[in-house]
């Protein structure tokens, strides 16, 4: 019994510590607005907006995307800091690109990550691709992909 | 005849002389009384028996165990005369401290783990969940939906 008193402890601390954010998050999609109002309630009004508006978004999230989106996300957790500071930039400097040719790189991506990432090289360097992505796009799609795993290939006729 | 010990403050002489403790002219005088008195030689004689009687008398002998059986009888008596938790808590000083502070564990635990919402979240624990939300943004962002039929026909 004497063990008991530092086991205790120690999983007093543990709880003292911050909660990961994956919990966090569930915990706050999961209360009534009026607790959400209550926990959010050091935020400025409208900071607590804005967030509210983020965590009422992750609802609207089809299923099907919602399963890989979680399933990248859980990736995303495992990599180093390094790694994920690195990808971080990537995603930010696609972010930056203009509307138009984010939304392609982020398809080429989308794309990409059906086939097979030995073929990933041959299809950046090849001639369609060459043609239609700058070097730096190209960049961008081949850093992302590093990060990435492989989407189930429900569909490769694109 | 006057009794010496008639007085109440008197009858220490009794007890004084039985001690040995009168002298001189008190002494003769008691030893004279005693003599004459009836009374008094009875009460000399009932103390000089008692004394002999105590004298004489030795103690059994006691087991070596005995310290342990005490011990553990009294202990044995403890519990039968006092509820349980304060019998608990009476074990050694460390379990009175260890107690209290198992239960106020268990409150943190529970406050921190079992609640279902915290009363208001702390500023770390909201930056946290904004840095995982631009995470999980930015992953959402590489999940275009539906596919854009101009951008496929790009790739």
């Amino acid at each position: 019994m004497k063990l008991l008193l530092p086991l205790i402890l120690f999983a007093a601390t543990l709880a003292a510590q911050p909660a990961p954010g994956k919990v966090l998050i569930e915990r706050l999609r999961r209360m009534t607005p009026a607790e959400r109002q209550r926990a959010l309630a050091r935020m400025s009004p409208e900071r607590r907006e804005a967030l509210e508006r983020r965590l009422n978004s992750l609802d609207r999230i089809q299923p099907g995307v919602r399963d890989s989106l979680q399933h990248d996300f859980e990736s995303f957790q495992k990599l180093s800091p390094q790694e994920k500071s690195e990808f971080r930039r990537t995603l930010r400097d696609i972010s930056e690109l203009p509307a138009e040719r984010r939304r392609i790189v982020r398809a080429a991506i989308h794309h990409l990550r059906k086939r097979p990432p030995l073929l990933h090289e041959r299809i950046l360097n090849s001639h369609n691709f060459t043609e239609r992505f700058s070097e730096d796009e190209r960049k961008l799609i081949r850093e992302s992909l590093r990060y990435l795993e492989p989407l189930e290939a429900t569909d490769l006729s694109h | 005849m006057n009794c010496l010990l008639k007085p109440p403050e008197q009858q220490a002489l009794l007890f004084r002389y039985l001690a040995g403790d009168l002298t001189g002219e008190t002494l003769c005088s008691w030893q004279r009384h005693v003599a004459s008195c009836p009374d008094c030689q009875h009460l000399v004689q009932s103390q000089e028996n008692l004394e002999a009687i105590l004298s004489s008398w030795q103690p059994p002998a006691i087991s070596a165990d005995f310290d342990q059986k005490l011990w553990a009888r009294i202990e044995l008596d403890r519990q039968h005369t006092q509820p349980w938790w304060l019998r608990y808590l009476s074990l050694d000083w460390g379990w009175r401290l260890a107690v209290p502070a198992a239960l106020t564990a268990c409150l943190i635990l529970g406050f921190f783990v079992l609640s279902p919402a915290p009363e208001v979240m702390q500023a770390e624990d909201i930056e946290q969940v904004e840095r995982m939300l631009d995470d999980l943004e930015a992953l959402q962002a590489l999940h275009p939906q539906p596919e854009d039929p101009r951008i496929q026909d790009s790739l």
